[in-house]
């Protein structure tokens, strides 16, 4: 059992239902698995309850912004994704769907494509998506 | 290499063959048989279902979901965020894994044969099966969790039931929604806010629009990585319109104060139905989001025997 003021503690339900990071993963997997057939309605329930059960993870955060940026939501996937930069602010594929998540919302597009600018250089999948995003985007 | 070409030494139909003299049974032929046929469609990873069907018999749907799922095409993939396997290990905020998973985790060690059962802790032994695919493992892991969960929510809900019948809850009822949704209850939580509303026109619209956007269970967690944790609480429970009592103390002081010095005995048990109601919330959340994996697992198994119902 778990009450709001141990959450605000920083006790998480996930610690409380012994929930463990090898679970999460799978869930998370699960999820993307969601996301890349398209059904994105179930991905979202899914990530939420990660959210929810480990807000400390960065990762159901930044797919959910990935989700929410998909469905339209471009403020809610900002804010999602700031979630996860605060989080994980080195992880690249996080800095990735950040810079996605502020091209989304025109006050912040140049900061988003600054931010790819800096994830080119980066190796694998991430830089290569940054530098074919940047390629679209007239860079 | 070209297509359909295998590159192990034993092609499709030998290893068919040999499976059966083998004795490999119905499982083994199975997967050689889904080899076969998409290797006869041409598939562009003959070597990966070569694998597939050479390996022994268990689990013929999996196989052939697994062997089914090679056929898709990679290009037509979007991008998504691979959740790293290593990085999660090491995230905060997740329960501690079990004594033996760590140590294969950290050191790439196999685990021993699934018949010792040293590294069993209790009802959740079946973690270290390996034996067990995952698909098995989240289904039980899904199912031990939702009876714990339920066992919880009905314990709650007796305590609800006892403090109800003792009559220490009080009527809430008249109490007076928040004006201006989620941001008039903030405001009125963090005076500051509605100096900033008056800076900012476009604020109120734009919190009440996130309220609506993410829910409010996803607002409260949010404030945890946003720095804030102290007020997820708040957050969850305003977004929620939950707390009505909370909501007319936050309307109106004195009232509410004089409310809360008559009887003290009924304010906790507001409290403690408020809370209640919090965890019922979470809890239809949990079950929201094991319904959808049980929902996704019984779409692959489906997939899988259709699959498996059409060869011949």
């Amino acid at each position: 059992m778990i009450t709001m003021e141990e959450m605000s503690r920083g006790r998480t339900p996930a610690q409380a239902m012994g929930m463990t990071a090898e679970m999460g993963c799978c869930v998370a997997r699960l999820a993307g698995a969601e996301m890349e057939a398209g059904r994105l309605d179930s991905a979202e329930a899914m990530l939420e309850g990660l959210a929810i059960h480990n807000p400390r993870d960065p990762v159901p955060w930044a797919m959910l912004s990935q989700v929410a940026r998909r469905q339209g939501k471009t403020w809610a996937a900002y804010l999602c994704a700031e979630a996860a930069r605060r989080l994980a602010p080195e992880d690249v594929q996080v800095r990735l769907v950040h810079a996605e998540a502020l091209l989304g919302i025109p006050e912040e597009a140049a900061r988003g494509r600054q931010e790819l600018s800096a994830l080119s250089a980066a190796p694998g999948a991430a830089g290569e998506r940054a530098r074919a995003l940047l390629r679209a985007l007239g860079a | 290499m070209k297509s359909g070409e295998v590159s192990g030494a034993i092609p499709p139909q030998v290893c068919h063959t040999q499976a059966d003299v083998a004795g490999q049974g119905a499982a083994g032929g199975l997967a050689t048989r889904v080899a076969k046929a998409a290797a006869a469609a041409g598939a562009s990873k003959p070597a990966a279902l070569q694998r597939a069907a050479s390996r022994s018999p268990g689990e013929p749907v999996q196989e052939a979901a697994r062997t089914l799922s090679l056929l898709r095409p990679q290009a037509a993939r979007a991008w998504v965020i691979e959740p790293p396997a290593r990085h999660a290990l090491t995230v905060s905020g997740y329960a501690p894994a079990p004594a033996a998973a760590v140590a294969a985790a950290s050191t790439g060690a196999t685990v021993a044969a699934a018949g010792s059962s040293t590294s069993s802790k209790g009802e959740w032994a079946f973690l270290d099966d390996r034996r067990l695919s995952i698909e098995d493992k989240l289904f039980m892991f899904m199912k031990l969790v939702m009876k714990k969960s339920n066992d919880e929510l009905e314990k709650k809900m007796k305590e609800y039931q006892a403090a109800k019948a003792r009559g220490t809850s009080s009527s809430s009822s008249g109490a007076k929604k928040p004006a201006g949704g989620l941001f008039g209850v903030l405001s009125k939580a963090f005076p500051p806010l509605a100096a900033l509303a008056k800076a900012i026109p476009a604020l109120p619209d734009l919190v009440n629009k996130l309220a609506t956007q993410l829910g409010p269970q996803l607002l409260g967690a949010l404030m945890i990585p946003l720095g804030a944790p102290w007020a997820a609480p708040l957050v969850q429970r305003a977004a929620s319109e939950l707390l009505p009592a909370a909501i007319s103390t936050l309307d109106g002081g004195a009232s509410a104060s004089s409310t809360a010095s008559t009887s003290s005995t009924g304010g906790s048990g507001d409290d403690e139905r408020m809370q209640l109601l919090e965890i019922e919330r979470m809890m239809q959340k949990t079950n929201q989001m094991f319904a959808t994996i049980s929902n996704v697992l019984k779409a692959t198994h489906d997939a899988a025997m259709t699959a498996v119902n059409n060869i011949r």
